[in-house]
């Protein structure tokens, strides 16, 4: 019984993080449209967008074994991150239930898309893999201070305990809302989508991509827009709803992260909507000051606040 | 029993040498260089399965300890892929015509490397310190170009006097506590230290830790790394940053710790020495543009993170219960990203070297499109990279979590800002390597179209290393047994690696990762339309070797965010460099009571420089000038003679001798 529980809500995570983060891409164009007076897409545009993709070929500039593996790679990192999060109260493959493991792996597709970039001759690709990592550099010290604020709130890196021992400070509630921003400029949503910016550096990494290859890369980017949304939601509700014991609780708790993942697609849409590209050297100093905020965030969680 | 060959065969390649011809002495050299790494890799094996062995050394008493062990795995990786990468390298300096020069100084380097990891008394430490020096110094200036002959000469003086100096002194003061020199050993030290007062203590832990920080290349000492690493022939540099730096850990754990002792201020202060390091050597590499200088800078952060580790340790240990085993956790995590470091490094520079072997340049900013070409370098770079970064499931990342995880856990403010500093360097370093790859192997250029792989030994030195970063990565339980010298608290069994709670299983991370990306490929497989040159907004103009970023220009925004640290840092280089110019004119001033320049009389010697343009006689060839005299007159007339006049003349000679004695 325990095994088949456990069993039925990975089934659930897989089909989530399979097939929600395009839907979740629907819901953000649509309130963008309404946003803007337009009728806008059904929600499965992004899936038909995606098929179509998927059955197109694609055009080859260059011969490099790595073009083609990128976005396969890419893809299997993102879905890995997004299994090893809490669905209900199981994960579904626990290769390394802790904050580092998953930060790294989420990491890992951001890693594969700007070696795709770099693997064409196009200065344009080459210039949005820089972009990617200059972001990356910034926003990084960020979410390893929240980290740390997290470690030593709860005594450990360990998901399981976090999510069992943090305890209501002035500090977490701070490290909460930098905790989401942070995430926000990692997902590389709309102020921040440096990178792919399709105006300046025509998609930037991905300007060399097309047809099939390009669809994956837009799947694994969706997917890891997603994990990182529902890592944030599960350390939102996991730690305040008490020890969850039974399969009933447990699927209370997944309907609660589906809801709130959802609920808050439409806020990001309309962050998204109302808010035009920064340049690089603009994000660069918004998160070097969001850095000496959490370094204060630090210290006082390290004084008990 | 081992390493007793490994020293054998090491003195013979020093003295195949001596083949006249440059290629197959420095190949003959090399290759004895290979078996006496992993003659040192058998002894590694022979201690772990039976213990620490005491081994008398031609007279010379060797104490291989489970710590030695670890150090001579580490020498032995390097030295073996090393050894084998320069059979080959090694051509490229032909025109040197030195290779006996090489073929000592390498092998005395290797085996000197081996010797002060197992010495078990300070006097021999001291000397085989000063041998690695020594021989490392003469591989330094191996080029002979100007520019690294400066490098080198930088390297020696700061050596000699963050090195020699103290290591010297602190060995004055063993003595002046122990009272004999025959009893230096390192138990009867610290037993003499436990009595010694404080400050003596000071004083001693204070001298060792200046010349193991210099070695190592912590900040504020890490100023000769760069030129040093550059300058030297890549396989040698792959040597320095894999093994020697790390020699200098093995003097930090053995003497300053074991044998003085630790408190935790001592630990917090190498800790926090370590993540100054950290940062300031990976943001300075950030910069660089020219691949093995950027390589000497990663190797002057990733020292921040050992020793960051190692001082978790220091500090917490002593504590016991609970922070304790984060402190041997810490501990262990730095020795293991000591082994790991040693990997991917050697692995780095060897990749540099190979491109610099079939390019000539190391200049990141006029390399690119190499990947094509030299496929198997490329992927071994890309595997180093991706290690030192700190990607799964490459080695780099299991030793750095774990130091997050001791530093994150360990309930202390300034080992937890370590550990943030470490999670944050560790995005620069991954800034730098996709900088690294990208400009060396990514794109493709009409200019290195010609270009072909390096020889089947260079890319099996590099994949030796690159293949177990990743066999690590995947299997950490290959090491762990040897790399437990801390006895720390952890798990690692086949399937999963950590502590206490937080786990990670890397071979259920590949199986899933390899499912996936292999799943996702068969169900959507590629499927190509056309080929297409890519898209140049429709220019004719553009040239296609230049239709890319150059290295400087990867992150030149970001650079210039933080320019002031990268101010500060050249200020700072700026005071040590005015220190090392007047300490060189201090030794020109000495040198020129004992140096006359010969070629035109009366020119005062002020520089460096005037000793290097005039022919020079030194003070001891000016006293032995006569007989250097006689014995060129004689070798100008010996070869003219007959054999019959030489006969007469020996005869003379004889008789002549044996008057005298009977006179006598």
């Amino acid at each position: 019984m325990e095994t088949a529980v456990k069993l039925g809500f990975s089934l659930a995570g897989i089909i989530i993080a399979l097939f929600l983060p395009p839907y979740l891409d629907g819901i953000a164009r649509r309130v963008k449209a309404r946003l803007q007076y337009r009728r806008g897409p059904p929600l499965m545009q992004t899936w038909y967008d995606l098929r179509k993709l998927f059955g197109m070929p694609s055009v080859k500039p260059t011969r490099r074994a790595l073009f083609t593996w990128a976005p396969y790679l890419a893809l299997a990192s993102a879905l890995s991150a997004a299994l090893l999060l809490p669905y209900g109260n199981v994960v579904p493959v626990d290769f390394g239930f802790n904050l580092v493991a998953f930060f790294y792996v989420v990491l890992m597709v951001s890693v594969f898309l700007m070696l795709a970039g770099l693997t064409v001759q196009n200065a344009f690709s080459h210039l949005g893999s820089a972009r990617e990592m200059q972001i990356i550099l910034t926003v990084e010290p960020l979410i390893a201070i929240l980290y740390g604020v997290l470690a030593y709130n709860s005594g450990s890196l360990d998901l399981y305990t976090i999510m069992t021992g943090l305890h209501l400070t002035p500090s977490l509630v701070l490290t909460y809302v930098l905790l989401a921003y942070a995430l926000y400029v990692e997902s590389g949503f709309v102020p921040f989508d440096i990178a792919e910016a399709e105006q300046e550096v025509i998609g930037g990494p991905l300007s060399e991509y097309s047809g099939r290859l390009l669809g994956v890369f837009y799947y694994a980017i969706h997917i890891k827009r997603f994990a990182l949304l529902w890592f944030f939601v599960s350390l939102l509700t996991l730690p305040w709803i008490g020890p969850v014991g039974t399969p009933e609780k447990a699927a209370l708790v997944l309907a609660l992260q589906f809801l709130l993942t959802i609920a808050f697609y439409p806020v990001i849409a309309a962050l998204e909507a109302t808010n035009a590209r920064l340049r690089i050297d603009h994000v660069v100093k918004m998160n070097t000051r969001a850095f000496f905020a959490g370094l204060i965030i630090l210290a006082m969680a390290f004084m008990g606040w | 029993m081992f390493i007793e060959y490994a020293i054998g065969a090491f003195i013979l390649g020093g003295l195949l040498g001596f083949i006249r011809d440059y290629k197959a002495s420095v190949k003959a050299s090399s290759f004895m260089a290979f078996i006496g790494s992993l003659l040192l890799l058998g002894e590694v094996y022979n201690v772990y399965t039976s213990g620490p062995v005491k081994v008398n050394l031609y007279g010379l008493p060797l104490n291989v300890t489970d710590v030695s062990a670890v150090f001579l795995l580490i020498i032995g990786i390097v030295g073996t892929a090393a050894s084998l990468y320069a059979i080959n390298y090694m051509d490229l300096f032909e025109r040197t015509g030195k290779g006996w020069v090489y073929a000592i100084a390498y092998n005395t380097f290797l085996a000197s490397m081996a010797l002060v990891v197992t010495v078990n008394s300070m006097e021999y430490f001291v000397m085989s310190w000063e041998l690695m020096t020594l021989s490392s110094f003469i591989l330094v200036f191996f080029s002979e170009r100007k520019r690294d002959v400066n490098a080198s000469a930088k390297y020696y003086i700061t050596m000699h006097f963050l090195d020699t100096i103290p290591l010297f002194l602190a060995l004055g003061t063993a003595y002046s506590l122990v009272g004999s020199f025959d009893k230096l050993g390192f138990d009867s030290i610290a037993t003499a230290l436990a009595t010694a007062p404080t400050h003596t203590k000071i004083v001693f832990g204070g001298l060792l830790l200046i010349a193991f920080m210099t070695k190592a290349g912590i900040t504020p000492f890490q100023f000769w790394v760069a030129e040093t690493y550059r300058a030297a022939p890549s396989s040698v540099s792959a040597v320095m940053a894999g093994a020697m730096e790390k020699v200098a850990l093995y003097g930090l754990i053995v003497l300053v710790w074991k044998t003085v002792g630790t408190t935790y201020t001592l630990g917090l202060l190498v800790a926090l020495l370590g993540a100054i390091t950290l940062t300031v050597g990976t943001l300075y590499a950030l910069r660089e543009t020219n691949a093995k200088r950027l390589l000497a800078y990663h190797s002057v952060g990733q020292m921040g993170y050992i020793w960051l580790g190692i001082g978790i340790g220091m500090a917490l240990i002593p504590k016991g219960g609970a922070l304790g085993a984060i402190g041997a956790l810490g501990a262990f995590a730095g020795l293991f990203h000591a082994l790991n470091h040693a990997i991917f490094k050697s692995s780095l520079f060897l990749s540099a070297g190979a491109v610099e072997y079939r390019t000539g340049t190391v200049d990141l900013d006029e390399l690119g499109g190499l990947g094509k070409q030299m496929r198997w370098t490329a992927l071994a770079a890309l595997f180093a990279s991706l290690a030192i970064a700190g990607v799964p499931p490459f080695n780099g990342f299991i030793s750095k979590w774990l130091i997050y995880v001791a530093g994150y856990q360990s309930g202390d403010f300034f080992l937890a800002f370590g550990a943030v500093l470490a999670a944050f360097i560790s995005a620069a370093t991954l800034a730098s390597f996709i900088k690294f790859y990208g400009a060396q192997f990514g794109g493709e250029s009409e200019r290195y179209s010609e270009v072909r792989e390096v020889p089947g030994a260079m890319v099996a030195g590099q994949w030796i290393l690159a293949g177990l970063t990743l066999l690590i990565g995947v299997f950490p339980g290959t090491v762990t047994g040897i790399l437990n010298v801390f006895n720390a608290p952890i798990e690692d069994g086949v399937y999963r690696i950590g502590f206490g709670s937080v786990l990670f299983s890397p071979v259920l991370f590949v199986v899933l990762l390899g499912v996936l990306a292999l799943g996702f490929y068969l169900a959507l497989k590629p499927t190509y339309g056309k080929e297409a040159q890519p898209w140049d907004c429709g220019s004719t103009q553009v040239d296609w070797d230049d239709y890319r970023i150059n290295a400087e220009g990867y992150y030149i925004k970001y650079e210039r965010k933080i320019d002031g640290f990268y101010r500060f840092g050249d200020w700072f280089y700026g005071v040590g460099a005015a220190i090392i110019h007047y300490i060189v004119r201090a030794y020109v001033w000495m040198a020129s009571y004992f140096v006359k320049i010969v070629d035109t009389p009366y020119t005062r010697v002020e520089s460096v420089a005037d000793l290097r343009r005039g022919e020079v006689l030194h003070a001891d060839e000016e006293a032995l000038k006569p007989l250097v005299r006689f014995l060129r007159i004689a070798s100008d007339v010996l070869p003219g003679m007959r054999l019959g006049t030489f006969v007469v003349l020996a005869l003379v000679v004889v008789g002549a001798v044996i008057g005298i004695l009977m006179a006598l």
